[in-house]
């Protein structure tokens, strides 16, 4: 049977089978031990436990550690795993394989579907949320499709990131794949059982906390929440061993010649995204394990009754949650430094200000934290030190706008649809940077926070600083990846449909938030004159669906075309573009190449930035 | 000089080939050595490789050759070589372009073998034209900004303000918004601008001028941004400390947070509302916290926020001052649960003496005997809906001698109502139902000192 | 293992590689023990739980002496010594299950409070338990090295499982040097 072949299908069977064995094992331990099974509070801790058995039940199943327990056991393993000359070549990407391209590949189908899945959360909500009063949802099952939405959208994010990097970080730097090929491959399926969990906690009487998970609210909420915990828990685990995986490759892989300002911007930015994953991830675990845990074992770490402090809480995970929003945006506005200087022509401006930057706001991206809290009841004066340190990243963020118009200036600029979504996201993400400092200023926040105004401003810090780029760079590296290019008339207007919707949305989101409109509710006062506004974000949000939906075409449209593209198709000077497309299995190892310039000198005549070393034709700029 | 230098040139009018040659040879004699004409790109092309000169001569008004084309094909190699574009129209210094990185120098310090001077910064080159685009590009900025800023404020952003905190909050709001519409003025125009005006024009395959940087502009937009978040953030600390400033007459009023509703207590004289009376310049300081999970105090007229924590030493303090009279609501501003979207209470603001009036009139309304408090709690609290007082079942058990009694409950445990199974019952209803009775108690907000008085009336119902 | 295969330029790159990798890991880990300093001194401030000190010296010195056998097991693979590494790496798991016996077997047994009484258990039982887990991961570590050990895995040259190993013994090793102050010596013990 083939789909039983399928290493997804196997990780599947194996964690439900998992999840069943572990939560009747706790239950028969339960049973002897007299203590009663009557609800679903009783069979939580089994069901805690039996989520946890899944989630290693899959990556066993999935064959994920197979060559690790390979190696327990003595037994050596080869280096590299091709593909299987018995099974289709689809079948690489539903299987185990060490290939970071098709790892790359498997993370960005990850990332649309979660995107998707989320986006129709979202729709649905909206639907309800178009006139007041609740017409078709409950208020239950509206804060659990709320808070799935916003989980969910962090995942496809974070599996986005992860495609990204995973595809263009070795290519990028001369290396044949990643460091280690094998935790790649066991970063990329983990987030399948996590995406699972979280999705099941739907089945499991929901959460109403949002997804930020605040007790005492989550150590009272239902079943689900436990889901919700176990399945992010996992999801961060593949952040932190992807963003190790890629700080040992760009310090340890690089091609020769090529120094660290040598490098394609992307790979600063991948780079200094990893140094957040690897480190902030740990505190979103920990928090959501000391509520998993106090609502298993009854210790209060947030329980007031029981000397905790729910203020705890909070800082522990914006410890995290902070620094992730920079995982989410620092990729991307990386791939827009490095798509600008390709289709303008020109150098990218201050390539090693830009570089730096990438450092500086990771950096500071740890100190401002509590921006969150200023109305949360810590300490009041403390507020005022992390208002300061908000305010400072946008220094490093406006050397990056600056930068960019440097770059576009007294270029000869084209717009094909790469490029469309690379401006859309400069500008996009302007917004959503230039509504940030009223959030960070204490005083403003206090009539900010919890409102629309702040679903505004995230929106657009989240489509301009990823959804954008990601789409600049599925459109750009496509032909890469398949050997074909997407359809420009498609994606042109992909492109001029999402984004007036898009803005539609946020900025009346904006509006409406600044008069009252608070954030996270389920149903709004009709007095408060609310309703013309939500049905416009509603109708302008399936319009963004639409054109998600034309691009989905797009995609599919191109994969069963034959028309081959095979050449550097938008005439660029980075090393994978002198590569054939599709992009050969082992990369380089035919054709090393030598970094022989800097990789942005558009516009000086025969500049080279590398040099393959087999003797075809030197890459080379126009 | 060492040897001659060896010249191709390159144009497809003989007399151009010819009278160059000539005029070569005459001039500069033993110094240079014709290897070479070409008539056309490709004849050109493949006289570089086999003749190798050190220059090649290319006719600049000739328009049959392709400059670009040859040039582009030109640089393809990395043997060393030159070239000048010679023109018979136009006039100016001779300058001869290195192959491989296009550096330039005047052909009499070539000939003579002299230095070459580095290439210039081309952004130098290029300043003249430049600074005109320049000067169009801050013009629009402004005028941009200034429409932006204004078209903002016209919009009326903010709710009407209703209290003195609202102030400094909405004079820096408007701070933010001024310089919200000058930067994104600054970028949008720029890129706007570029794109039309550094399109790529039809049939250009060249590319943009090429300048890598300019290290005093990455400074000046390092420092100005820099200045600029410290000086908010400075205005900003100056806000926050006004919203907080303490007025040491500020009345207290308690106000506590439960899923979903919101319940004041005024000190004097045990007043306890469901709606929050504030009299009107008048600061009030509200101490908030929460029975149960994490709300949030937020009149939007009001402006400022604060969270109502659980427990008992996270009492936090929210200082208001209204100063318009009217009718506002508060809205639980912290997720906290099924009913958070509802859990909302009328905020009235009225004159100060109106308000003394109202204080005075709850105040004196409340009986002095707990038994007769605990009638009135049991009527505003609507306690008959579902507990009788005669002994006949409802929704609930009859309060008749229920005070002492032992009840089943629905685990089948046995429990005594007495004042903590009481207190019990009321504050988490769900917890421990009486068997034979299905329906828990809503949530009903009331004091300790309410659940006692409520007790003592419970006593007399036998 | 895997490393027998590969040439020598390649074993060292591999080599360079994995130590950074087990850095990172190391570094990441440290974070989230970190998170548990912050929530020990966040909830109990100036307090400190009433725990056995007798017991926690005794503790804290078996996990130190563990780490000296586990150094001198990378020695002496390192020289070549097969019989020293065996005998040095079964020591470390013998007092590596000696600490975690007299943590989770004697003084969670004496603790005058429970998990779920009050800040003092939360705090202590989930610094303790964490760290036990990882002493459990590193003893099952050392097991794995020990039977390959056996069976004539390792080198004097190539032997990076035993260096892994070692790096991460060291480190849970000091991840207590930490907790055993904050939770046995910095503080007053609250009043009943």
């Amino acid at each position: 049977m083939r789909i039983l072949s399928l290493g997804f299908t196997r990780g599947v069977i194996a964690q439900i089978i998992g999840s069943a064995l572990g939560t009747a094992l706790i239950v028969a331990i339960r049973a002897i031990l007299g203590m009663p099974n009557n609800d679903l509070r009783d069979i939580e801790p089994a069901a805690v436990f039996g989520g946890f058995v899944g989630g290693i039940a899959f990556m066993l199943g999935v064959g994920s550690m197979d060559d690790w327990i390979k190696w327990m056991r003595g037994i050596a393993t080869p280096e590299y795993h091709g593909p299987d000359p018995n099974k289709p070549r689809w079948q690489r990407y539903f299987d185990v394989d060490y290939d970071h391209k098709v790892i790359g590949v498997q993370y960005g189908v990850t990332s649309v579907l979660l995107f998707l899945l989320a986006g129709t959360f979202a729709l649905i909500f909206r639907t309800e949320l178009a006139a007041a009063g609740m017409q078709f949802l409950s208020p239950d099952l509206y804060n659990t499709l709320m808070g799935l939405h916003g989980i969910v959208m962090i995942a496809a994010i974070l599996t986005g990131v992860g495609a990204m990097s995973n595809y263009l970080v070795p290519l990028m730097i001369g290396a044949n794949d990643m460091a280690f090929p094998r935790l790649n491959a066991f970063a990329f399926w983990v987030n399948v059982p996590g995406a699972l969990l979280v999705v099941s906690s739907l089945f499991l009487g929901g959460f109403d906390t949002g997804w930020t998970g605040y007790p005492p609210l989550s150590a009272r909420a239902p079943l689900g929440m436990q889901m919700f915990f176990i399945g992010v828990y996992l999801v961060g685990l593949s952040s932190i061993l992807g963003s190790l995986n890629i700080i040992v490759t760009v310090l340890k892989m690089r091609a020769p010649g090529m120094t660290m300002f040598r490098m394609p911007i992307f790979v600063w930015a991948a780079f200094a995204t990893s140094l957040i994953g690897l480190t902030a991830t740990q505190m979103i675990g920990l928090s959501f394990l000391m509520v998993l845990i106090q609502r298993v074992f009854g210790m209060g770490f947030f329980d007031p009754t029981k000397g905790g402090n729910v203020v705890l809480f909070q800082h522990l995970f914006w410890f995290y949650s902070h620094p992730a929003v920079y995982v989410f945006i620092l990729p991307g506005l990386g791939i827009v430094s490095e798509l600008l200087p390709v289709f303008a022509r020109k150098p990218l401006f201050g390539y090693k200000w830009i570089a730096m930057s990438s450092l500086a706001i990771a950096l500071v991206g740890f100190f401002v934290w509590a921006h969150h809290m200023f109305t949360a009841g810590m300490e009041e004066y403390l507020r005022v030190p992390f208002m300061y340190a908000t305010l400072l990243v946008a220094v490093p963020t406006g050397v990056k706008f600056f930068s960019w118009v440097g770059t576009l200036w007294q270029g000869k600029i084209i717009t094909p649809t790469p490029m469309l979504f690379t401006l859309g996201a400069i500008v996009v993400f302007l917004f959503g940077g230039l509504t940030g400092p009223p959030n960070g200023t204490v005083a403003t926040d206090l009539h900010l926070h919890d409102t629309y105004w702040i679903v505004g401003h995230f929106h657009n810090t989240m489509f301009g600083g990823f959804v954008y780029p990601f789409f600049a760079a599925i459109y750009y590296w496509f032909p890469k990846i398949t050997g074909k290019r997407m359809n420009e008339t498609l994606g042109k207007l992909h492109f001029w449909l999402m984004t007036p919707s898009f803005w539609a949305v946020t900025w009346v989101q904006m509006f409406i938030g600044l008069r009252g409109m608070r954030r996270r509710i389920a149903d709004y006062d009709p007095t408060q004159g609310f309703e013309p506004a939500q049905l416009l974000i509603t109708i302008a949000a399936f319009l963004i669906a639409l054109s998600v939906l034309i691009f989905l075409i797009n995609l599919v449209r191109t994969m069963r075309s034959s028309e081959r593209v095979t050449d550097n198709v938008w005439n660029s000077r980075s090393p994978e573009w002198q590569l054939p497309s599709p992009a050969p299995d082992h990369n380089y190892a035919d054709r090393p190449f030598v970094v022989v310039g800097e990789p942005y000198d558009y516009g000086l005549p025969g500049s080279t930035y590398v040099a393959m070393q087999t003797g075809t034709a030197s890459a080379r700029a126009e | 000089m060492d040897h001659p230098r060896r010249i191709l040139i390159v144009s497809s009018h003989p007399l151009f080939r010819d009278g160059l040659k000539s005029l070569l040879h005459k001039r500069d004699g033993a110094r240079v050595e014709i290897v070479g004409t070409a008539r056309n790109t490709d004849e050109a092309i493949a006289a570089l490789k086999t003749h190798a000169p050190d220059l090649v001569i290319v006719d600049h008004d000739d328009t049959s050759i392709n400059r670009d084309e040859f040039l582009a094909r030109f640089i393809e190699d990395q043997q060393p070589m030159r070239v000048v574009l010679v023109s018979l129209k136009e006039t100016g210094p001779v300058v001869v372009y290195d192959r491989r990185t296009m550096a330039g120098a005047r052909i009499e310090d070539w000939l003579n073998d002299l230095e070459i001077p580095q290439p210039k910064n081309a952004l130098n080159e290029s300043r003249r034209g430049s600074m005109k685009h320049f000067i169009a590009v801050a013009i629009l900025v402004v005028i941009v900004a200034v429409l932006v800023n204004a078209g903002l404020e016209a919009l009326g952003l903010m709710p009407v303000q209703a209290s003195a905190q609202a102030v400094p909050i909405d004079n820096l709001f408007g701070m933010h918004v001024k310089v919200i519409a000058f930067l994104f003025a600054l970028i949008v125009v720029f890129m706007v601008y570029s794109l039309v005006v550094f399109r790529r024009k039809a049939g250009d395959t060249g590319d943009g001028a090429h300048f890598e940087g300019h290290t005093g502009l990455e400074i000046a937009w390092t420092i100005l941004p820099l200045a600029t978040v410290l000086y908010f953030s400075y205005l900003g600390a100056g806000a926050l400390a006004e919203t907080m400033r303490a007025d040491p007459q500020a009345m207290e009023v308690k106000v506590i947070g439960t899923q979903w509703t919101w319940r004041f207590e005024y000190p004097e004289g045990n007043v306890s509302s469901n709606t929050l009376y504030l009299p009107k310049d008048k600061q009030v300081l509200l101490k908030l916290s929460s029975t149960d999970v994490i709300h949030s105090f937020w009149v939007p007229e009001f402006r400022v926020k604060q969270d109502a924590l659980p427990g008992d030493n996270m009492v936090k303090d929210l200082r208001v001052t209204a100063t318009k009279t009217g009718e506002y609501k508060v809205r639980c501003a912290e997720l906290c649960g099924q009913l958070h979207a509802t859990m909302e209470s009328p905020v009235v603001v009225m004159e100060a003496n109106e308000f003394a009036a109202w204080l005075d009139k709850e105040a004196k309304s409340i009986p002095t005997d707990p038994v007769e408090r605990g009638r009135r709690w049991a009527t505003q609290f609507g306690c008959a809906a579902c507990h009788s007082v005669d002994g006949k079942a409802g929704i609930g058990p009859s309060w008749k001698g229920v005070y002492g009694r032992e009840e089943e409950l629905t685990t089948g445990q046995k429990v005594k109502v007495d004042d903590a199974y009481i207190k019990e019952s009321i504050r988490t209803p769900a917890a421990k139902l009486v068997k034979g009775f299905t329906t828990p108690m809503p949530v009903l907000t009331l004091s300790d000192a309410q659940i006692a008085d409520l007790i003592e009336y419970l006593k007399t119902l036998k | 293992m895997a490393a027998q295969a590969l040439s020598a330029a390649d074993y060292a790159r591999k080599l360079a590689n994995n130590r950074l990798g087990l850095w990172l890991f190391i570094l990441s880990d440290g974070f989230m023990f970190a998170g548990l300093l912050v929530t020990r001194f966040y909830l109990l401030g100036e307090h400190r739980p009433h725990v056995d000190q007798t017991v926690g010296i005794i503790v804290t010195a078996v996990l130190l002496v563990s780490s000296f056998f586990m150094n001198r097991a990378e020695v002496m693979i390192a020289h070549g010594d097969r019989r020293g590494f065996l005998f040095a790496t079964f020591m470390t798991m013998f007092l590596g299950i000696v600490f975690m016996a007299g943590v989770v077997g004697v003084e969670w047994q004496l603790a005058p409070f429970k998990p779920d009484t009050g800040a003092d258990g939360a705090v202590f039982f989930m610094m303790t338990g964490m760290h036990a887990f990882h002493v459990l991961t590193g003893v099952m570590f050392l097991a794995v090295v020990f039977i390959n050990g056996l069976r004539g895995h390792y080198s004097a040259e190539r032997h990076y499982a035993v260096e892994a190993c070692a790096n991460y013994w060291h480190f849970v090793d000091i991840v207590w040097q930490f907790f055993y102050p904050a939770l046995y010596l910095i503080g007053t013990v609250a009043g009943s």
